[in-house]
């Protein structure tokens, strides 16, 4: 015996028990919200839904029900205008829930009687296209996507860690992204500096790292801060960033960031390099240790030769320019274990990675609890300290 | 102490950046008495790098963990020292 669209219906509506939108407004006002569960598709929902609703679209009821309510809850399924609701009850009067009913008129007569309704902020189709292996990740998803739509990063240097980091934070769709640097691309650089390009020597390198990343990604908006950090504009240019990249080639710089870092709270991701090694770690400030945990003071120059001076493995500059994109990421969704606590030493010569963990220093100079915070003259401090007899030469 | 003497014992010694070059190996084996101070390692390291001072920047991690050089150690302890890099 065949039985239609309207035989199933009716069957339905003598099974399931069906709520008027005013008594499920009245329950949600008054704080006795049963479990709504919405049935139509993802298209519907991002339109608009019943606040506090969950989205199980039909197609997917039985595979993923028992995730959002177990057999013995009260449920109240809606659809649009009340029918798959119905049918969707059935199935789950089938699979053993006992206490169901379904939204009379659904969606539609919800938002005709003046109920209140709540509208996703969502990612757009093109953006949920380009995204859609982050959306695949649970510690991701959707609402991860927009975080990092949303998010401000700070890169100090577009240099060897500033390219591979700069390029993969807007792959990853980081919405604004500060390049801070003052100096011109040079055909020396292009070995490791992978975002600027053979056509781009002579540009400023904020401006062909925008360039590059507009080409990218169009989603992100770049600010190009074509200046050397210091300690007058330093305050200036973190605030409004949530994250700070330390890709800067000098240890003048790394301190002062170390401090500004501390003076406005913004998380500092780090990472350092000479030659076939790198160094890695996070600095969360007042919850981690800080860089003066770690290296409270500089080492001697003709211990700390820079680049320019003792050579550097352009790959070198992508594993830990990626290491410090990977950990950005992390900071901003607030997900997995980052570095913080921890130095990460890689030898790109022997392929190892040394963990060493470090803990806050209760004396720290900077983020101890005894300790006076304030802008030194990083250049002259740099430049004087740890001198001793003998060179330990580590280029001679 | 029961003995005269207090027993040798064997550490290996982690060097990385500018420290490797000057020694010319990232790993050492050193016979040092029971409870040495990770600070006096600089002392066993090869020349030209012990006649000098070891510079106020140097960090030791003993067995992966950050610690202050006047830390004693163990027989088969693990000895890293690490001084900052500044490339980017």
């Amino acid at each position: 015996m065949s039985r239609t669209y309207q035989d199933l219906l009716a069957h339905a509506r003598t099974e399931i028990p069906e709520i008027q939108a005013a008594e499920l407004a009245g329950r949600i006002a008054a704080g006795d919200a049963p479990l709504v569960v919405d049935v139509r598709e993802q298209g519907e929902w991002d339109e608009g839904h019943v606040p506090g609703a969950v989205l199980v679209p039909r197609g997917f009821l039985e595979s993923r029900i028992a995730g959002v309510a177990r057999p013995d809850q009260e449920v109240v399924l809606m659809c649009a205008g009340g029918n798959r609701s119905l049918l969707a009850g059935l199935t789950l009067r089938e699979m053993g829930f006992t206490n169901i009913s379904s939204l009379h008129g659904g969606f539609t007569r919800w938002k005709q009687s003046g109920n209140h309704v709540q509208v996703p902020r969502t990612l757009t189709a093109g953006q949920r296209a380009r995204y859609s292996r982050h959306v695949l990740i649970p510690e991701v998803g959707e609402e991860g996507q927009l975080k990092l739509l949303d998010s401000k990063v700070l890169l100090i240097g577009a240099g060897g860690l500033g390219s591979p980091t700069a390029y993969y934070l807007a792959a990853a769709g980081v919405g604004t992204i500060g390049l801070v640097d003052d100096d011109v691309v040079d055909s020396s650089n292009l070995q490791r500096q992978i975002i600027h390009t053979t056509d781009r020597v002579g540009m400023l390198k904020g401006e062909s790292a925008k360039v590059a990343i507009q080409a990218l990604n169009p989603d992100v908006a770049v600010n190009v801060h074509a200046t050397r950090v210091n300690r007058e504009n330093v305050l200036d240019l973190i605030s409004g960033y949530d994250l700070i990249v330390d890709g800067a080639d000098n240890f003048p710089t790394r301190y002062l960031l170390a401090d500004a870092s501390l003076m406005t709270r913004t998380p500092l991701v780090h990472a350092s390099i000479l030659r076939f090694e790198g160094h890695a770690s996070v600095f969360m400030p007042y919850e981690g240790p800080c860089y003066r945990c770690l290296f409270p003071e500089p080492p001697p120059p003709d211990l700390a030769p820079s680049c320019g001076e003792a050579g550097v493995l352009g790959v070198l500059c992508g594993v830990m320019g990626n290491i410090q994109a990977n950990e950005a990421i992390k900071v901003l969704l607030g997900i997995g274990d980052t570095l913080s606590g921890r130095l990460l030493v890689y030898d790109a010569l022997g392929m190892t990675f040394t963990e060493l963990k470090v803990r806050r220093d209760p004396h720290c100079p900077a983020c101890g609890p005894d300790a006076k915070l304030e802008f030194r003259d990083y250049e002259a401090w740099c430049a004087g300290v740890g001198r001793h007899a003998a060179t330990v030469g580590a280029h001679s | 102490m029961v003995t005269g003497m207090p027993d040798d014992i064997d550490v290996t010694v982690m060097l990385f950046a500018s420290l490797k070059e000057a020694a010319g190996t990232d790993r050492l084996q050193i016979r040092v008495p029971a409870a040495t101070p990770v600070g006096a390692v600089w002392a066993h390291l090869p020349e030209p790098i012990r006649s000098t001072a070891p510079p106020t920047a140097l960090r030791y991690a003993l067995n992966d963990r950050w610690i202050a050089p006047g830390t004693p150690m163990s027989g088969g302890d693990r000895v890293a020292l690490i001084l900052p890099v500044s490339g980017g």
